[in-house]
């Protein structure tokens, strides 16, 4: 599969099983430098459980038999991105390297034969990055007490957050994400863009719940602040996709099935938001939508100027086979325009 | 909802609602039309009046819908001759290129294009100057008569001077009005709704290069 141009706004559609998310995905765990996101991103598909039985083989194959192609793990995926800012390329190659013997010939300085040595070895993954200006380096997840660790030796990540479809923000990283905007004093800007949307909320807070840093609001009619998670979860999802768009200045902010929790009058509004803000901050957008209301919100929400920076890529299982059907932005709102279905 | 019927292999294009219905109809009526997929210009937006002028964009648009890429493999563009056969026919090449399709050089000319659907266009009356209605106004005389009478109304009025496919339209549409007791306000685009007996026949022989050039589909098709 590959995607080529893409724009700073890419709104990304497809059936269901087209291939959507593992874009999505794919994008995620190449932008970081270790595998652990691939753990992150089974939770959110609803996978349960951080500690594994059974062989080394079993818990390889299940953990990670799907980002090999038909869960054949000799089939090495591949994953390349090239940006266009000082020509930036990222690879990740993963391989599997199954239990066997290795032949060993030693070196011979006379001509004569020697005996051949073998090495035992354990099946083991291999994620090999290569990242400009950072080199190649491999990690290797480890098997420790019935869990997986990864050990990540670069920092050479790209800024980027991804948003599940199936999943409430994080409270704990919103958190996090608002105290270091407050830190900069960027904090008030956040808040403004947010109650201008939901003017009930009259401001928001860092507090402690529990013990725990979350982000607390002001309520219209309670006399308390009370956790914002508390008040609606779109309201939730919307300061969350806020916060990581603030915090990956010059990075990327993926959105999986962005409609999910907003109310349908409200889309076009949280689409202009969301792509002033992305502007504002340098941040590039995947965003999925199922949802034709949210490409008409969409389509509303854009202006003229901006119809070059947009694109629409649209996943296709053909032949069992999924392809990506690149529309730009002119093309894209001209079909929206007529009505004629692009999802 | 966004318009996603695009499942025949020849979609058949033309100018406004009217035209729609009438091939329509004509399909029922002469058996034919089964790979054909019939749409006119905007017609999936309220308010949006069709046309030809219309055409280059709608074609963009519908050519990224997934059905269309998949399943359309001919499109045929129907368009008015109007009063200049040679300049509406040009202007219908004009959308054509607007749209980054295969421009055919001749009318009912299929034409071909790597990675692009193949192109024919139907100019009707075909070879006569006119429109829809001109070539639909025989078959309407032929049923409801009073030709006579219609020639010397259209003189009394304003559109005696008017170019004749104009005045074909101010024709058919009296009689049409006229036969509608229920409803006198019927027009000519919404008639082909109506019950058998006050639609214009479409087994008339007016239609019979039309019906020539639609059965050759199949053939087109690789048939």
């Amino acid at each position: 599969m590959k995607v080529r141009d893409c724009r700073t706004v890419n709104l990304v559609v497809g059936d269901n099983g087209s291939g959507k998310t593992a874009l999505l995905e794919a994008l995620f765990l190449v932008a970081g430098v270790s595998p652990e996101l691939i753990s992150k991103t089974r939770v959110w598909r609803g996978y349960e459980g951080s500690r594994f039985a059974g062989t080394r083989d079993d818990i390889i194959q299940s953990v990670f038999g799907d980002l090999f192609y038909n869960f054949d793990l000799k089939l090495k995926p591949k994953i390349n991105l090239r940006g266009d800012q000082k020509g930036e390329t990222r690879r990740l190659e993963i391989a599997y390297v199954p239990t066997g013997t290795k032949r060993i010939r030693p070196p011979s300085r006379d001509g004569k034969i020697r005996q051949v040595a073998a090495e035992n070895i354990v099946d083991r993954l291999r994620f090999d990055y290569n990242i400009s200006n950072h080199g190649d380096f491999t990690v290797v997840p480890e098997f420790n007490e019935e869990q997986i660790v990864f050990n990540s030796p670069s920092d050479a990540v790209v800024s980027a957050s991804f948003h599940a479809s199936m999943r409430n923000p994080s409270t704990g990283e919103m958190a996090s994400r608002f105290s270091k905007l407050s830190v900069n004093f960027e904090a008030r800007r956040f808040i403004e863009t947010f109650c201008s949307h939901f003017p009930q909320v009259r401001d928001i807070s860092l507090e402690l719940w529990g013990g725990n840093p979350m982000l607390y609001a002001e309520v219209d009619g309670i006399k308390d602040r009370i956790p914002l998670s508390n008040i609606s979860g779109g309201m939730n999802k919307f300061a969350s996709i806020l916060l990581s768009i603030a915090h990956q200045r010059n990075g990327v902010v993926i959105i999986d099935e962005i409609e999910n929790g907003f109310y349908y009058e409200r889309m076009k509004d949280i689409w202009k938001t969301i792509i002033n803000f992305s502007n504002e901050y340098n941040v590039q957008l995947f965003v999925s939508t199922h949802s034709s209301e949210c490409i008409s919100a969409f389509r509303s929400a854009i202006y003229d100027s901006q119809v070059k920076d947009i694109k629409l890529l649209r996943t296709v299982m053909k032949n069992n086979e999924t392809i990506v059907r690149a529309i730009e932005g002119g093309s894209f709102i001209n079909s929206i325009d007529h009505n004629i279905e692009i999802r | 909802m966004p318009d996603d019927n695009f499942e025949k292999e020849c979609l058949l294009i033309c100018e406004g609602v009217g035209d729609k219905r009438f091939f329509q109809k004509l399909f029922l009526s002469r058996g034919i039309g089964g790979d054909i997929e019939v749409k006119s210009v905007n017609e999936n937006i309220d308010g949006q009046s069709g046309g030809r002028g219309n055409m280059g964009n709608y074609l963009k648009a519908v050519q990224e819908n997934e059905n269309f890429i998949e399943n359309v493999k001919i499109i045929i563009i129907v368009s008015d001759n109007d009063e200049d056969v040679n300049a509406s026919f040009l202007e219908v090449q004009k959308q054509l290129r607007i749209a980054d399709l295969p421009v055919p050089e001749n009318v009912q000319e299929l034409v071909h294009r790597r990675n692009k659907k193949s192109v024919a266009v139907l100019m009707v009356p075909p070879g006569q100057i006119g429109n829809l209605e001109s070539m639909c106004l025989p078959a309407a005389i032929s049923k409801w008569g009073l030709q006579e009478e219609l020639d010397e109304w259209v003189a009394a009025t304003p559109a005696s001077t008017w170019p004749l496919g104009k005045q074909a339209k101010v024709k058919i549409q009296a009689l049409i009005s006229a036969h509608h007791k229920r409803l006198p306000e019927t027009g000519f685009a919404a008639h082909w709704r109506s019950d058998e007996q006050l639609c214009t026949p479409l087994n008339h022989a007016t239609f019979n290069d039309v019906v020539s050039f639609l059965e050759r589909v199949p053939e087109m098709l690789g048939r």
